[in-house]
């Protein structure tokens, strides 16, 4: 069943569109990762899901019901939509308690007294907060405070969750047990989730979905795995991973029967079966994925190369090393296999296996595919 | 409050009943009844004026000074069963207020009581917001100037005055000395833009020019001449009195305490009112007095008038209260508030306070309300372009 | 903050998705404050421009030709050009000028200074000082400039020394005693506690964690302060700077006291003259030139606080607060505070209270010391007959007059500028925030004689479907709070310009509708604002006089209607006991609001 489903939906403020024509649906119990750098749209895009923003055209359904619609003049403002939102300051009420600021929803809902203790108490005990429901949100640290905006959140129990940066403004560590911590939640509650972020790391390891915006438009919409592996056009492949993605550019020409990226230092064989037509075409391959090659060891039989390189810097990192390296003039990551040692002004080859690269067109960008550019 | 008065009204009408019942006990025939009735005696003879007061219950008024406190004070103990509504505020505050609610016909004052004749004449009395009563008992105590066009309640003066601890007899003799180098700086005067009955004041000055130069003559043994583009001596006068570093000062307390303050080497001269002399009862320290003897007038008389709103709600209470201020016919408390240094009663029968002079001792100006109000405007710009 | 707005907010739509919106709380709240502003300020305000070209019954002074009520411009060419601009408009419009820039920057400066040292400091004694630097604005500020002349005046009024030259022997120069620079020192003395109470607002609620950030990064103390601190008070700051530069331009008694003897008039001056002279016309006009000066000023600030927009410092995110160790300083940080202090309040409040127990006025001995002013049953000689104050009915039931009215018109004021806060921070950007801002402030730059005036017109007859409300209290009641609406208005803006309009979001996503949020979630927030712009007037309309003459009847007589009625009496000694029981109940009021608020609104 589609909880979340955004159909055309545009916002602009003044002469700025900040989403256009976004289409989005959501299954029951997906957790779906809006990703983008700031300006993308992706707060604006959760934001007019909770009803906080009114949108300019489109229409918006919440479990079947229809909350926005341009057309219809339809809005159905936030407070009967029955979504639950953690922002990115938490926005706990400092002149509540913690148990005050958790049991808020259940008030709202009327509920009777004891059922809201109790349900609070269960809420502040899931979320490890037993002893804090007395003090202030100031009396709290920031990992502390984050916990009780999720358990404010799940108290009420809300049809879908959505999250606006919530780890933020938290220091790397706490970042990673609060990952863990929502995580969690997702798996225990099941609840449908909308996590907007701009930290890719954070979308892949918590999302079964991401959506990739930029400019107000959605990019990319795959699974965490599909959009690292296969990402649809140049902006959603420098956008994701941990390493920038290394490129290169060159023409796809036809050689020996194949399609083949040729580059005047190297000729990478390609498994596309097109035309030559495709012409200017940027190649793109990620860190772990080029293969480095020292005097040492002979060449790999069938892989495109070598790319000659020089190493510009070397970091060695404990558990792998990784070294940047020039190409041509760019500056490429590479992963040094475990055991190799490089050394800065050392001269080395790289191959690029075919399985691995991925072309893009030079003018838009996106990604040189079998069948639909789209992916 | 209106059930009051219907129930007093009531009360009075059963009395009136009552003497007509027992009336009917005399033997009278249709001849002297009509008699009675047009002679209006016996069962026929009219409430008096209280009676007809005590029926309207409370009579409200506005009034320039706060001492209306006291006289409605004795006038509630003097006539129980009506009670005075009294506000104090500025004259042209009452004028304000009076305009605007008889424009809307909200007709709530019944007497006003305040300075300024001029501008009460002409913006209420002229357009029949106001009308004059005297009361008919004590009409003929009072001089017939003070009766037209409204019943004028007291008179005052503005005077000049100095420091009795520095000087034996007024070091000013006439009015031309404030403008000479030796009182440079040393001469202070309420600002009359602020408390505007001195405009009043220089009204009358300027009225006077032909005095005034003749004065000047006196003191400088020479003509006036005149500066360019001034009108008159009296304008003359204004120009080289400011010119010569008058201090402007904001009421007439402060000119009496600078005037006044002991141990003074210097101290200054000024212009303020005859009552100010009060004031040393209660701080006797201060240590000045009236310029008398200065030429050609010690001061400027300014007059205090009293008049019925138009409408009134309760007109006779109004009349009552008019005749209970004006000290009524035997010798009545009402007056007594304005029975001090510096005021002078407009009844003939009553003499100034004690140790007060008698007006006609005094060289003074009379004001005249129409020579104020035609020349206004004029001497308040004169003022401004020239301070 | 919500990154993905800021682009919105620059290009400033006007009626953003205005045809969504339309139906939104907010936008009705917006609306219907309009309407009440519309009724109770643009129409009078709207009426002081009609009455300036229209002959008034007065003008047959100024012009035989005046036909009151018909159409003229006389009056315009009298004011612009004329012979007399000059001396009524150019040269008072310098002197306001110069006033005003002058007591806004020594009340920011003192404000400023004092709101730091007591909530972001280690000093001592800081509470008791927090409490303290507000008790100047109770004391009325002519009186601060009476306190200024016995010390400073010297023989150039007459009368006696002041205090400074009968100790020292040295006469204080003219410029010293009188002009610009002690109505500037009065003013800001005066009026620093508006800066004093929304700064120290501000700073309360300054996420102090921002401040140690820089200070890690090795910034100094004083980078700090410029670079992090101030910025964050910015809204603050110009809310200050527009109150006291606004009232310092049009206040009246200070400079008049102070400058007249040297003849330093300002555009108040004028428009007081010409008021008490019943030249209404020449008055309105200088009152929309005083309105055009802080127009001006109200829309440059806009366009800083715009340009910079939000500096949201009361977000969901808790913080804690520090204060900042002064070491050895801190003792110069009180002794400036207490100086201040002491000068700008405890002195003048001593010298009263003196002198409401002297015989004899202006005699400073124990021998002519007498408790007859405060206690004396009724009928003793020396007051000729009037009881001691603390015996008077009538000035117990001016007092209960005063409390009921000032509590009462603060309420309405209070309550109205929190939610023209809300309406104008929530709509930022929309036209309609900007009209509900401009006209909330409206109010203040007429002169207090002026709208009670204009107040007594409007409202003496049946007007729509608003009755007469002429001799009623609730007129009185509007009158305080419409004209002292801009205090609460400013606070009201001030506080919601700090609370993330996240709070309330969150609340909103909870399923709360506007009441329940705005009673659970928005007015808890703003409370801490509602307080200061309730206090602020509180202590105004105890000391309002002007205002509410022309509307007053017996019944609603006031403590400072009194005050009037004794000076002009001569009993200096009553009108300055009277005074003294002002500033008592002004200082105990405030301090039960704070106690009643600070138990509601401690976090």
């Amino acid at each position: 069943m589609k909880l979340v489903d955004l159909r055309c939906v545009t916002k602009a403020f003044g002469q700025v569109v900040a989403v256009d024509r976004v289409s989005l649906s959501i299954q029951g119990g997906e957790f779906v990762a809006l990703l983008g750098p700031s300006g993308c749209g992706k707060t604006t895009t959760l934001r007019m899901i909770a009803g906080l923003e009114v949108p300019d055209q489109g229409e918006i359904r919440l479990a079947g019901k229809g909350v926005f619609s341009a057309k219809e003049r339809v809005v159905v403002p936030p407070q009967k939509r029955n979504v639950g939102m953690v922002f990115q300051s938490y926005a706990l009420w400092p002149h509540m308690t913690v148990f005050q600021n958790v049991a808020f929803g259940l008030q709202v809902q009327r509920k009777p007294r004891d059922a809201i203790r109790r349900e609070v108490r269960t809420a502040l005990a899931y979320m490890q907060l037993e002893d804090l429901e007395r003090r202030y949100p100031h009396e709290l640290s920031g990992g502390q405070q984050q916990r009780v905006a999720l358990a404010r959140m799940i108290v009420a129990r809300p049809a879908v969750f959505l999250m606006d940066e919530p780890l933020s403004n938290l220091d790397a560590k706490l970042r990673t047990e609060m990952r863990a911590e929502i995580k969690r939640l997702h798996r225990d509650l099941n609840a449908t989730t909308v996590y907007v972020t701009h930290d890719q790391l954070e979308a892949l390891t918590l999302a079964s979905r991401i959506v990739v915006m930029k400019d107000g438009t959605i990019q990319q919409d795959a699974a965490p795995s599909t959009l690292y592996e296969r990402p649809a056009n140049l902006f959603v492949a420098e956008f994701v991973g941990s390493y920038p993605i290394n490129l290169i550019e060159g023409q796809l020409v036809e050689e020996g029967g194949r399609t083949c990226f040729a580059h005047p230092e190297v000729v990478v064989p390609t498994k596309l079966s097109l035309p030559a037509a495709c012409g200017e075409v940027v190649l793109a391959i990620r860190p772990e994925d080029v293969v480095l090659v020292q005097d040492a060891v002979p060449p790999p039989a069938e892989e495109g190369g070598p790319l000659p390189a020089t190493v510009k810097a070397v970091f060695p990192a404990g558990r792998e090393t990784t070294a940047h390296v020039d190409v041509g003039g760019r500056t490429w990551t590479i992963i040094c296999p475990k055991g190799t040692a490089v050394e800065v002004g050392e001269r080395v080859d790289l191959f690029l296996p075919s399985a691995r690269i991925l072309l893009y067109r030079r003018d838009t960008g996106e990604l040189v595919d079998e069948g639909s550019s789209d992916t | 409050m209106k059930l009051k008065s219907v129930g007093l009204a009531a009360v009075v009408l059963l009395l009136f009943g009552l003497a007509v019942t027992l009336a009917g006990e005399q033997k009278i025939d249709a001849e002297t009844e009509a008699w009675l009735r047009q002679f209006k005696l016996g069962p026929y003879q009219e409430p008096t004026l209280y009676e007809l007061a005590l029926a309207e219950g409370e009579v409200t008024i506005y009034s320039y000074s706060s001492r209306v406190h006291k006289f409605a004070a004795t006038f509630e103990a003097r006539y129980p069963g009506i009670k005075v509504n009294a506000f104090d505020m500025d004259s042209g505050e009452i004028l304000t207020k009076v305009l605007a609610e008889q424009r809307a016909g909200r007709f709530s004052a019944d007497v006003i009581y305040l300075k300024d004749p001029a501008a009460v004449v002409a913006e209420l009395y002229e357009p029949g917001y106001v009308f004059n009563y005297i009361p008919p008992d004590i009409k003929h105590l009072i001089p017939p100037q003070y009766q037209e066009p409204l019943l004028v309640h007291h008179i005052s003066l503005d005077v000049f005055i100095y420091n009795t601890e520095v000087y034996d007899t007024t070091p000013i003799t006439n009015i031309w000395d404030v403008t000479r180098p030796e009182w440079r700086g040393k001469f202070l005067m309420p600002d009359p833009l602020v408390t505007t009955e001195y405009i009043e004041v220089l009204a009358t000055i300027v009225q006077n020019a032909d005095a005034m130069a003749a004065a000047y003559e006196e003191a400088f043994g020479s003509p006036l001449v005149l500066s360019p583009g001034v009108e008159n001596a009296g304008y003359e006068w204004i120009k080289r009195m400011l010119g010569n570093g008058a201090v402007i000062v904001r009421s007439t307390d402060d000119v009496s305490n600078a005037v006044g303050a002991p141990g003074q080497a210097a101290p200054p001269v000024g212009l303020t009112a005859f009552s100010r002399l009060r004031d040393k009862e209660k701080n006797p320290q201060l240590a000045f007095d009236v310029a008398y003897g200065m030429g050609p007038v010690l001061g400027v008389e300014h007059q205090v008038v009293v008049a019925v709103v138009n409408r009134a709600p309760h007109p006779h209470a109004a009349k009552l209260l008019i005749q209970w201020m004006m000290g009524d016919d035997h010798g009545g408390w009402g007056y007594e508030p304005y029975f001090v240094f510096g005021n002078w009663p407009t009844r003939i029968d009553v003499s100034p306070p004690p140790r007060a002079p008698s007006l006609s001792d005094l060289a003074y100006w009379n004001t005249d309300a129409d020579f104020v109000w035609d020349n206004y405007a004029k001497i308040v710009d004169f003022w401004t372009l020239n301070r | 903050m919500r990154n993905s707005h800021g682009p919105g907010r620059r290009f400033g739509a006007l009626w953003r998705g205005a045809s969504c919106k339309v139906r939104t709380p907010q936008f009705v709240l917006a609306a219907a404050l309009l309407a009440v502003l519309a009724v109770f300020v643009i129409i009078p305000v709207v009426r002081i421009a009609v009455d300036t070209v229209v002959w008034q019954t007065g003008d047959v002074r100024l012009s035989r030709d005046a036909v009151p009520g018909s159409l003229t411009l006389f009056h315009w060419q009298r004011v612009f050009r004329s012979p007399l601009t000059s001396h009524l408009l150019t040269t008072p419009l310098v002197n306001s000028i110069l006033v005003g820039v002058g007591t806004a920057a020594l009340s920011l400066a003192l404000g400023g200074l004092l709101a730091w040292f007591v909530v972001r400091t280690d000093m001592p004694l800081r509470r008791v000082a927090g409490t303290l630097a507000v008790v100047p604005y109770m004391i009325p500020s002519y009186t601060l400039a009476l306190a200024w002349l016995t010390l400073f005046k010297n023989q150039r009024i007459g009368g006696t020394a002041g205090l400074f030259q009968y100790l020292t022997g040295v006469a204080p120069p003219d410029w010293v005693a009188y002009g610009l620079f002690p109505t500037v020192v009065v003013l800001a003395l005066h009026y620093y506690p508006f800066v004093y109470l929304l700064i120290s607002n501000a700073l309360a609620s300054v996420d102090t964690s921002l401040e140690e950030s820089a200070e890690v990064l090795g910034a100094p103390r004083s980078l700090v302060l410029r670079r992090i601190t101030l910025p964050v008070v910015l809204p603050a700051v110009l809310s200050g700077v527009i109150l006291t530069f606004s009232r310092a331009i049009g206040a009246f008694g200070t400079p008049y006291f102070l400058g007249s003897p040297v003849r330093f008039f300002t555009l108040p001056t004028m428009i007081y003259s010409n008021i008490g002279m019943r030249f209404p016309s020449t008055a309105n006009i200088l009152v929309l030139v005083l309105i055009a000066l802080s127009t001006i000023l109200i829309l440059a600030s806009q366009k800083v606080v715009g340009v910079r927009r939000s500096f949201v410092t009361i977000s969901g995110k808790g913080f804690r607060r520090k204060p900042i160790q002064l070491g050895r300083w801190k003792y110069l940080a009180l002794a400036i505070t207490a100086s201040v202090v002491l000068f700008a309040a405890l002195l003048p409040f001593i010298m009263f209270f003196w002198q409401s127990v002297m015989e004899y006025a202006g005699t400073y001995s124990f021998s002519n010391f007498t408790s007859a002013f405060w206690l004396a049953p009724a009928g003793t000689r020396l007051t000729e007959g009037e009881p001691g104050l603390l015996r008077n009915p009538e000035i117990l039931r001016a007092a209960w007059n005063s409390v009921r009215l000032s509590a009462a018109a603060a309420f309405v004021a209070a309550v109205l500028g929190s939610l023209i806060g809300y309406a104008v921070v929530k709509g930022r950007g929309t036209l309609i925030s900007k009209a509900i801002d401009q006209v909330s402030f409206l109010p203040y730059l007429i002169p207090s004689i002026a709208f009670g005036a204009i107040y007594l017109n409007v409202f003496i007859r049946q007007w729509g479907p608003i009755p007469s409300l002429y001799g009623t209290f609730l007129l009185l009641v509007l009158t305080c709070a419409f004209r002292n609406l801009p205090f609460a208005a400013r606070s009201g803006v001030a506080t919601m310009m700090q609370v993330s309009g996240e709070l309330e979001e969150a609340a909103q996503t909870f399923g709360a509708g506007w009441f329940y949020r705005f009673r659970r979630v928005v007015f808890p927030l703003t409370l801490r604002g509602m307080i200061v712009g309730f206090s602020l007037v509180f202590m105004t309309t105890m000391r309002e006089l002007s205002l509410i003459i022309l509307l007053v009847t017996p019944q609603t007589r006031t403590l400072t209607t009194m005050t009037m009625r004794y000076q002009e009496q001569g009993f200096v000694q009553f009108a300055n006991a009277i005074t003294v029981v002002l500033v008592v109940m002004s200082v105990i009021g405030v301090w039960a609001i704070r106690k009643l608020g600070g138990q509601s609104g401690g976090y």
